[in-house]
């Protein structure tokens, strides 16, 4: 079963169209949770939905003036159009001036997870290659097949229960 | 989630451990376990081909966040052990399930609530959630999996060799 090139190109289009019918499953499913940003309990989404505070900068308007905001205001009152970075600065909440660090440790992410899938394509082009005749991918085999030799093709041997099956 | 080098590096380190044992898992079936690590994390490709694009394409709402569930994982290693030879399948499939599952076990160590995934959608919608104890933007992780990777080759290639040496029949494969 699912042998023949055909037959698995038949099974790989099965199984993709079964995975996007999972993708408009969670689409449907998944659209409320998508809409709560940052909402991982486990609640009913609806009520969730329900007690949601979108207004997002209530909280922080409610706060009484701090200090930092205080000396802000007198910054801005002070620089007038001499130092634009003082007024910027002046201008944004204190709480929202680590912008640099949180992109920065964005950065780096994307750029060791980037690093992460190249090592594993690397591998992929240097241990695998493709069979065009069969359709299929195997690993290379550099070693000459010989009964006291264990390669990846007596591998496969010994992971299928012995059988040799040819395609 | 943690950085897809730490990811696949520990997906690494796994199936050489494993190798120790079982001794079919070659360095080249090894980088199969790399590639299941990565399975879960497609659901990146919302950057590429947004919701809303998808959307429009096929007049359905779309999300990538099944892709990130053991459903997606699922599918995606039964894809991918059809793509090989049937020889390698069942080899393929197992090393794929390795990557993924510890794919989400690390997740699932990261702070709360970064690491919470529905998991095991679409069996059940629940969130599992556990006290992590790092960060996705932890610098430490990634040089902290090199280690074990590189620790873990060594040590299979060691036994490996121990083992050609008692038993001088069989010679190695690289």
């Amino acid at each position: 079963m699912l042998e023949t090139p055909l037959r698995r190109c038949l099974g790989i289009i099965v199984l993709t169209v079964g995975l996007v019918g999972l993708f408009v499953l969670g689409g449907a499913g998944w659209s409320v949770d998508a809409a709560v940003a940052g909402d991982s309990s486990g609640a009913d989404e609806i009520v969730v939905l329900a007690d949601a505070n979108f207004d997002l900068g209530a909280d922080y308007r409610e706060l009484p003036p701090t200090v930092d905001e205080e000396s802000a205001s007198e910054q801005v009152t002070a620089a007038g159009v001499g130092d634009g970075s003082r007024i910027a600065a002046a201008l944004i909440a204190p709480s929202d001036r680590c912008n640099d660090v949180r992109l920065g440790g964005l950065l780096y992410v994307h750029a060791i997870s980037i690093v992460g899938a190249a090592v594993v394509a690397g591998r992929a082009l240097v241990g695998w290659r493709i069979d065009i005749r069969g359709l299929a991918l195997e690993p290379r085999d550099r070693l000459p097949v010989d009964p006291g030799h264990e390669t990846d093709r007596h591998v496969a041997l010994a992971t299928d229960g012995g059988s040799h099956r040819g395609e | 989630m943690a950085d897809m080098l730490t990811h696949v590096l520990i997906a690494l380190t796994l199936a050489m451990l494993f190798s120790i044992r079982y001794r079919w898992i070659t360095p080249r079936l090894a980088s199969v376990a790399m590639a299941g690590a990565m399975l879960p994390d497609l659901n990146r490709l919302k950057w590429v081909v947004s919701p809303e694009t998808a959307e429009s394409v096929l007049g359905l709402s779309v999300s990538w966040r099944p892709m990130h569930s053991i459903g997606g994982v699922t599918i995606a290693i039964c894809i991918g052990a059809l793509l090989v030879r049937p020889q390698y399948r069942r080899a393929v499939a197992i090393l794929l399930t390795v990557g993924a599952l510890s794919h989400f076990a690390l997740d699932l160590l990261l702070v709360p609530p970064a690491g919470s995934y529905r998991y095991l959608w679409p069996i059940t919608s629940a969130d599992i959630v556990l006290p992590g104890f790092y960060s996705s933007r932890d610098r430490w992780t990634a040089p902290v999996a090199i280690v074990l990777a590189l620790g873990s080759r060594s040590l299979a290639q060691r036994r490996r060799q121990r083992s050609l040496e008692t038993e001088p029949t069989v010679q190695a494969d690289d």
